[in-house]
């Protein structure tokens, strides 16, 4: 885990320490057996359900428990009507909210929460949305939440405008990079937005695009961000030729300003071998490559053997 | 007349409760030493002092040509706004006060007397208009205990040596503070934020890709050193910071005075500041950024920079430290290991060692500093919570109007609305500019830069917390038509007593005055020389 001390050595001989160790085990261990007997004897009651709490709060990375909880959850729901059950629910959220700020990256968490409004009667999803930013505010980066974000508006997408929503969260991407540009679950994000935005004002949003790529690559040169991105530019166009020539003017434009970025060499032979693909090079050209496989070798000299790897693929062309 | 007093003997016996002479205080007291400290004056912080309201104005005129000069205060409400921004002259009609005759029937005592001790002094008074103005007054002195007044405001950065002393002594605790919200840098009529790390130099709106890749390369050799330590060539090779920016890391215009400004504290393309100095200030400010909070600047609540100097005597007095504020002292007798001295009213007091900050050297020590002007300043009240912009809390450059030199940078301030910082519904709002503008002109330069600042387009990140999905791509760039009222502003030029530079006996101690507005870490310099001469075992933490 993140931003934890960890014990040291001294720490962890202490026999108070371990004695405490000790107790915590068994009360951990009488805990499982009594969920698991539960379970076994399909007993569902609301003391069952207390029992999978206490079990969860010292470990919540026990799926078969969140599993058993909804069993039991769902055998609770019988006969109820609407409202009981989204009481039921909103208490059920309640414990998650608490659960899920011990530990912001359990999946198992993250699942039941998704499952806790997928069966709501009335799930509020902006609520849930709000959430997601409250947690971006201690961590814009993790992926849990980003995930999550992504199905909480494929849910408000089904209520309200797609294209005002994908719009929306294309401008919130915009603003997360904006706070972090090194924030790859937002340039992510944003490239998976992209396709609709597309649909619509292609030449502008491409353009604009570029313009933040460049930015952000003269802000930072060695943030591989960026660079990423414009792959993924790429992949949304058909005619790639353009894509691929305006990748290699970037490249060598900032290579003259800063002969040793290691991103923009990269970019500039990968994008030179995908437009001449099926050609076939002259000795030139191939000496050219050469020549940058090896300024790459001595700037990035833990990559060594894919740099030979390369130099080998070109040869061979 | 003579009078028996007790007498008490000490280990040694401290003179004025700057935040130096306050620290060697606190080590002495904690290391079991007997201290004696002294200061003539009420407030504590020697040299950078907060007052309520009416003392302030009191301190200015009491100690006019003594630590203070040209002092300009203007008491009637004006505004600035756009409409008027064609009209920017300076109005010099300084109003004999003397003459008028004054309404006062209205007023209260407080008022009355604070008027008195204006008018029978030598300061001037500026646009003086009768009523308007004396109302003003009074609503500023009805509420003088509800805030406090500096007149030296200091900022520190948060992994400043002077913060980590305050955890380290656990003396951090009685202290508040309030993170900086926005370092400013004013350009073409527009302010924005200083590009001090990767993330604001990517998301600035004026630089060019040019000025991003050198940034960026500037912010990563700072980061470097951290690592790696400067490279000892750097004073030799070039001149200042500013020749090293610009030469070095092809910095230029807004970029340069940004960094040059408002994070190393230098004056001008001829300034003093060190390449390695600037350097090591940079680099503490960026370490200093996302300690408590985003910016690297903190400010002291609950009584500004005296407070720093009080809960270092504080702290003394509790290990046993003796304290006498508002002392007079006179100097009794001399032996070869011993001074003797007597606190009217109070005691007789020997001690082996003396520790005596510059202005005491002429009564104590018989042989009076030379005095220089070292820095000018201005202070706003200005109308309603907003302040210059939307209520945050934030240090300002502005850099002089049309001065292709970057010359004589004027600083502002503009402190929280809360934690008795500012009036109530009011904004306080300090300027300082040093060196070269220290004359009786200072006041005419600090105005025109106010106002120029006033009417300046602020270029602001929105963080909405509530319509955060809303928000368009381009709005953080915000065009307010501003109107700002100013209800009392004060300028003055200040005089500090240099250090003593003779030889003196090897007993007696006198530590420099260094702190500026962005750095006390000096102050814990000589502190530590002081303390290193008494006793070497003793030490500040």
């Amino acid at each position: 885990m993140h931003g934890r001390t960890r014990k040291s050595k001294e720490e962890l001989e202490d026999s108070e320490y371990l004695d405490n160790q000790k107790q915590e085990i068994a009360r951990y261990r009488s805990k499982l057996d009594t969920v698991f007997q539960q379970r076994n004897e399909k007993r569902f009651t609301s003391d069952c359900l207390k029992s999978t709490s206490e079990l969860l709060n010292l470990n919540p990375e026990l799926n078969t428990v969140w599993n058993y909880r909804r069993e039991i959850l769902n055998e609770t729901f019988k006969g109820l009507s609407k409202e009981e059950k989204q009481q039921k629910l909103n208490d059920e959220l309640e414990y998650i909210n608490v659960s899920i700020k011990k530990n912001i990256k359990s999946y198992w968490m993250w699942n039941h929460r998704q499952w806790i409004l997928a069966n709501m009667p009335s799930p509020n999803w902006n609520q849930e949305a709000k959430l997601v930013d409250l947690l971006f505010k201690l961590d814009a980066t993790n992926f849990h939440g980003w995930d999550y974000r992504r199905y909480v508006m494929s849910k408000i997408q089904e209520t309200e405008d797609k294209k005002v929503v994908i719009n929306r969260e294309f401008l919130y991407t915009k603003k997360k990079i904006d706070q972090n540009f090194a924030n790859h679950s937002a340039w992510h994000y944003r490239s998976k937005l992209l396709p609709v935005i597309l649909e619509n004002e292609k030449e502008s949003t491409l353009s604009k695009e570029v313009e933040m790529i460049i930015q952000a690559i003269y802000s930072d040169p060695d943030d591989q961000n960026a660079w990423l991105y414009f792959d993924w530019l790429i992949g949304f166009e058909v005619e790639k030729t353009t894509m691929y020539n305006l990748g290699i003017d970037i490249a060598s434009e900032l290579l003259e300003l800063e002969p040793n970025s290691k991103y923009a060499l990269l970019s500039l032979l990968k994008y030179n071998l995908a437009l001449n693909e099926n050609e076939p090079i002259s000795p030139e050209t191939k000496k050219n490559y050469l020549e940058y496989i090896n300024r790459l070798r001595n700037i990035d000299s833990l990559r060594l053997g894919l740099y030979n790897d390369m130099e080998e693929n070109v040869m061979n062309l | 007349m003579s009078q028996e007093y007790t007498f008490e003997a000490f280990d040694t016996i401290i003179f004025g409760t700057g935040i130096t002479e306050a620290l060697i205080s606190s080590a002495l007291s904690k290391a079991k030493h007997k201290v004696l400290h002294l200061s003539d004056k009420k407030n504590y912080g020697e040299s950078k002092v907060s007052f309520e309201f009416v003392d302030f104005i009191e301190e200015l005129i009491e100690n006019e040509s003594e630590e203070y000069e040209n002092v300009e205060i203007t008491f009637n409400p004006f505004k600035i706004s756009d409409k008027e921004s064609k009209n920017l002259d300076i109005k010099l009609d300084s109003l004999d006060v003397k003459n008028e005759t004054l309404d006062t029937t209205k007023c209260s005592q407080k008022t009355k007397q604070l008027l008195d001790k204006i008018i029978n002094s030598s300061i001037n008074v500026i646009n003086f208009d009768g009523v308007d103005s004396i109302e003003n007054l009074e609503k500023l002195t009805k509420c003088s205990k509800m805030y406090y007044i500096e007149n030296y405001p200091v900022l520190v950065k948060s992994r400043s040596s002077f913060v980590n002393l305050l955890i380290s002594t656990n003396l951090g605790q009685f202290l508040e503070f309030k993170g900086l919200d926005g370092n400013y840098i004013q350009w073409d009529n527009t302010c924005s934020k200083v590009p001090d790390s990767k993330q604001a130099v990517f998301s600035d709106p004026f630089l060019t890709l040019k000025e991003r890749l050198a940034l960026s390369k500037f912010i990563k050799y700072i980061e470097n050193t951290k690592l790696n330590g400067f490279e000892n060539s750097l004073d030799q090779e070039y001149l200042n910071i500013h020749n090293l920016l610009e030469k070095k890391f092809n910095i230029n215009g807004r970029s340069l005075a940004a960094l040059a400004y408002s994070i190393c504290g230098s004056s001008s393309k001829k300034s003093d500041v060190l390449p390695s100095d600037g350097c090591k200030s940079i680099l503490n400010y960026v370490e200093s950024i996302g300690r408590f909070g985003d910016m690297a600047y903190l400010y002291p609540l609950y009584g500004g920079s005296s407070e720093f100097s009080q809960v270092f005597c504080r702290s003394s007095a509790v290990a046993g430290g003796t304290f006498i504020m508002d002392a007079k002292t006179t100097k009794i007798g001399e032996s070869d290991t011993r001074y003797l001295f007597e606190i009217e009213g109070m005691l007789k007091a020997e001690a082996k060692h003396l520790v005596v900050s510059p202005r005491y050297c002429a009564t104590i020590l018989n042989k009076a500093p030379q005095k220089r002007k070292t820095s000018s300043h201005g202070v706003y009240i200005l109308e309603g919570n907003e302040g210059l912009n939307a209520n945050q809390t934030m240090l300002m450059c502005v850099s002089q109007l049309n001065n292709k030199d970057l010359e004589n940078p004027v600083y502002f301030l503009q402190v929280p609305s809360s934690s008795k910082c500012c009036p109530q519904n009011k904004c306080l709002v300090y300027a300082w500019t040093v060196s070269q503008n220290c004359n009786s002109d200072a006041y005419k330069t600090i105005k025109q830069s106010f106002e120029q600042l006033a009417l300046s387009k602020f270029i602001v990140k929105t963080e909405n917390e509530d319509d955060d999905t809303q928000s368009d791509e381009n709005s953080y760039s915000k065009d307010v038509e501003r109107e700002i009222e100013v209800v009392f502003s004060v300028y003055y030029t200040r005089l500090e007593y240099k250090s003593l530079e003779v030889e003196v006996d090897e007993n007696i101690h006198l530590p420099k005055d260094e702190a500026n507005n962005f750095d006390l870490d000096n102050c814990i310099k000589e502190a530590n020389k002081v303390l290193q001469k008494i006793n070497p075992d003793i030490e500040l933490v």
